[in-house]
């Protein structure tokens, strides 16, 4: 129970005689342990998603091809020879890239025209448009400009490469004679952007530790601490899962959990310095925080163990890694921590810093019960109107609102017949009635309709116009972007819409079998599959948090506080997210992960040290000063210093860094606020109704 | 009765220009051993061209240039004259040359400039009017003019 103080005298002792060696098992096992698994970190979470993606199954069961669709942007002074000659260039550079199996442009779209000396000698011509000069392409395109929106601007100063690609394609080898922008579903890290993500984490850190600490002793103990998390935890999760790849932004999750235990062993430890000598303030560091630190284990492998079970590799990742680094980062600071502390001493054990838990203890002591019913309220009514929102609309959580994006798809055919055009036409034509932002729907029909157009009909379209359309698509070998050998190609292009809208309508279509082929609509159609299923795990894991936290403490009240504390930031989070209208991705998710980690820690830690001190018969305020100035201060500190890594991150090329830096800055802003001004209120108000009296007697 | 002739008339009318790929290529199989054939594919193409077109030229010469389209197509080749190219006795001529197919290529793809024929041979005359007939009842209206068979017929 909280109450206990273990014996620790002997642990430490033994800790210190065999430090040195304790330090070089460590670091051997560790390096050991790196150089063998080596483990691969990779920035896509397409993988992912793609690994549980019924789409997928199902389009690579057809034996289809998937493809990454990235969009080069050029703009250009003034549209000339010397230009055209250029972009023309690029063109062909851009189609000799490894694995580039498509490059849609200006220049490679052809002028369907019917080429005729009088009405009685005439042919349908198929021209590239590249071949035509500067001022004709211009004069071409502006007389018949709807095939080319999706390629060039009006006034002819940006053009568009849509770039097919079996893989995601690289430009550093590029010379690119324009200023461009290259937007693609999937950007892959580079060595810059680790160097980066480290060198922020490393940054905050030691100004943290000098700031704070005055000492670059913090500094020292909270990157080599965080090392080893990270090393030991994804060497065990090799050893369970088989995996090596992790994704970037769970090693974030790692170095989070990792300082977040970090502190408060370390805190304690500088503290306790003021009064004690440095042996005692080891001591102090382990009997006070191994309560507290090892109820945070079962907590959250009660709490998240069942989504190891969960359909959905994601989930389990996400999952396993926080367990692992929670239970590896408690085994390093009682162990490894300890050894490697008893070398050092502080000269400035002071936190000037700690005062403001004064300030909160006072003010929270006479905290306004209607400001309190107000604010639960309130929650209640943004988690009921989530609630409805879930099961009214669930797929609006992935709402992805795309400038331009161009989604295909593949349909299988026997013959190209009337038949076959009509449900095309069919599916085009709902397609445009029942989503918004179709700028274009690219496919056999568009191109044989333009081919037949410029044969100049006579007689309505029958077979044999078919027929003959078929044939020039043939003689100008225009064939290739529209037909495999047993499916046609359909390529649709959106302009400022919801893209997840329109996957789920494709999704649901029963006119004719459609196959998506680009890798992000299979991902986001993969994300959406796991919608109630993401929403399930999150809500149990906070139930079984708050009852876990209920039997610790013996209380079913504290078990509701646990729930409260850890499911306010995800409802305001939930709440911002869907104001600004953000899609539930895994970046999201890990925030969310990460929040609920740190907040049933901060929970546990405030809670054992608040009922400690009442049940020693401390009064209420003098509990919250010392739950503040022992727990508080790790608490917030660590808030801080992930706050400012992750909002850092932001600034990163890599999207995946950025938008996890973004959503964790604002979950742990709000996860801060909550610890701060709502938990101890909460306990504060549990311990007027019961524990407090009960257990001080 | 001047209603179900009138209709007859305009039923009949509407049939040779709208008519059926079936209906044509029924038309056109009598003929069949008036064409100069090119190409061995499985899909029939009945082409009808006048050789001093230029755009029958043109397209003879992508026929030519294009083996792909060869072997997916066989081509079954008319000439059908365009009146103001006044190209009657060059069409006799080539009809007349031992191999037409050749002589066609000749002219067409290879611009080669021949002496007409004085006269064309009564045969070559029926032949023409044969093609001319059934081209009529089709409703070619322009050079070159294709109708293609599926591979079935």
């Amino acid at each position: 129970m909280y109450y206990h103080t273990p014996n620790t005298s002997k642990f430490v002792l033994f800790i210190r005689r065999i430090r040195a060696l304790i330090i070089a098992l460590f670091i051997v096992f560790s390096i050991g342990a790196f150089a063998l698994i080596k483990p691969e970190l990779i920035s896509s979470d397409t993988f992912f998603w793609l690994s549980e993606s019924k789409q997928f199954e199902k389009t690579t069961q057809r034996e289809y091809a998937t493809t990454y669709i990235g969009r080069l942007s050029v703009k250009t002074a003034a549209f000339g020879e010397a230009t055209k000659f250029q972009l023309q260039s690029l063109q062909a550079e851009l189609e000799n890239q490894p694995d580039v199996e498509q490059v849609e442009s200006l220049f490679a779209a052809h002028m369907v025209y019917n080429d005729q000396t009088s009405e009685e000698s005439a042919i349908v011509k198929a021209l590239p448009i590249g071949q035509l000069t500067a001022p004709k392409m211009m004069a071409f395109v502006k007389s018949f400009p709807e095939p080319y929106t999706q390629f060039v601007n009006d006034n002819f100063t940006e053009f568009h490469f849509i770039i097919h690609s079996q893989s995601p394609i690289h430009f550093d080898q590029m010379t690119i004679p324009f200023e461009y922008h290259y937007s693609e579903p999937i950007v892959e890290a580079e060595l810059g952007h680790y160097l980066w993500y480290v060198g922020v984490i490393v940054l905050v850190i030691m100004l943290m530790s000098r700031i704070l600490f005055r000492n670059y002793i913090a500094a020292l103990g909270a990157i080599i601490v965080t090392l080893l998390t990270l090393i030991w935890t994804f060497s065990i999760m090799y050893l369970l899962t088989g995996s090596k790849q992790i994704h970037i932004a769970m090693s974030l999750m790692v170095v989070s959990i990792s300082i977040g235990h970090y502190l408060y062993f370390y805190y304690r430890w500088h503290v306790s310095q003021f009064k004690s000598d440095p042996n005692r303030a080891l001591e102090k560091s382990i009997n006070r925080n191994l309560h507290p630190a090892v109820w945070t284990l079962p907590v959250l492998i009660l709490s998240l163990g069942s989504l190891l079970f969960a359909d959905s590799k994601i989930v389990t990742m996400l999952s396993l890694s926080l367990m692992v680094s929670s239970a590896v980062a408690y085994i390093i600071n009682i162990v490894f921590l300890p050894a490697l502390l008893s070398y050092f001493s502080v000269s400035y054990p002071r936190i000037g810093f700690a005062r403001i838990c004064y300030w909160f203890a006072n003010r929270e002591i006479h905290y306004s019960p209607k400001v309190l019913k107000g604010f639960m309220g309130l929650t209640v009514i943004i988690l009921l109107t989530i609630v409805i929102r879930l099961t009214m609309a669930p797929d609006g959580f992935f709402d992805k609102h795309v400038a331009q994006n161009t989604i295909t798809l593949k349909v299988p055919f026997e013959e190209i017949d009337l038949d076959t055009l009509h449900k095309i036409e069919i599916f085009e034509r709902e397609l445009r009635t029942h989503n918004d932002g179709i700028e274009q729907v690219d496919s056999i029909v568009t191109i044989l309709k333009r081919l037949d157009m410029a044969n100049k009909p006579q007689t309505s379209f029958d077979e044999q116009r078919l027929l003959q359309a078929l044939f020039f698509l043939e003689l100008y070998d225009l064939q290739q972007a529209y037909i495999d050998k047993n499916a046609l190609n359909i390529s649709i292009t959106l302009h400022n819409t919801d893209q997840s809208a329109v996957i789920r309508w494709l999704e649901g279509y029963k006119g004719m079998t459609i196959y998506f082929t680009d890798i992000e609509s299979l991902s986001e159609s993969s994300k959406m599959d796991k919608t109630l299923l993401l929403a399930l795990s999150s809500l149990s894991a906070l139930l079984m948090i708050g009852l876990i936290m209920g039997i610790i403490f013996r209380s079913a009240k504290i078990g509701f506080v646990g729930f409260v504390a850890n499911a306010v930031p995800i409802i305001w989070f939930t709440l911002f997210m869907m104001i600004f209208d953000f899609e539930l991705s895994i970046e999201a998710l890990i925030a969310m992960t990460i929040s609920v980690g740190l907040t049933s820690d901060t929970i546990i830690h405030f809670g054992y040290k608040y009922f400690r001190s009442r049940y020693f018969g401390r009064t209420q305020k003098h509990a919250l000063e010392i739950m503040f100035f022992y727990s508080g201060v790790p608490a917030i500190t660590s808030a801080i210093v992930l706050m400012t890594v992750f909002a850092l991150l932001t600034l990163t090329q890599l999207q995946s860094l950025q938008l996890i830096g973004a959503y964790g800055a604002i979950l742990m802003f709000i996860s801060l606020m909550s610890d701060l001004f709502i938990l101890p209120v909460l306990l504060l108000v549990v311990d007027n109704k019961s524990i407090g009296q009960t257990q001080r007697h | 009765m001047v209603l179900i002739a009138l209709w007859c008339f305009i039923s009949i009318e509407a049939a040779g220009k709208d008519l059926s790929t079936k209906k044509m290529v029924t038309l056109l199989q009598p003929i069949e051993h008036h064409a100069m054939q090119y190409g061995e594919g499985d899909i029939k193409v009945y082409v009808f061209i006048d050789p001093k077109c230029p755009h029958s030229r043109d397209f003879m010469s992508m026929l030519f240039e294009s083996p792909k389209m060869r072997t997916i197509y066989r081509y079954y080749i008319f000439f059908y004259e365009l009146k103001r190219f006044n190209s009657h006795a060059l069409i006799g001529t080539i009809y007349t040359a031992p191999s037409p197919l050749q002589s066609m290529l000749e002219v067409m793809v290879g611009k080669k400039v021949i002496d007409t024929l004085p006269g064309v041979e009564p045969r070559i005359e029926e032949k023409i009017h044969d093609i001319e007939r059934v081209a009529e009842q089709i409703g070619v209206s322009k050079r070159p003019y294709l109708i293609i068979a599926k591979e079935w017929d």
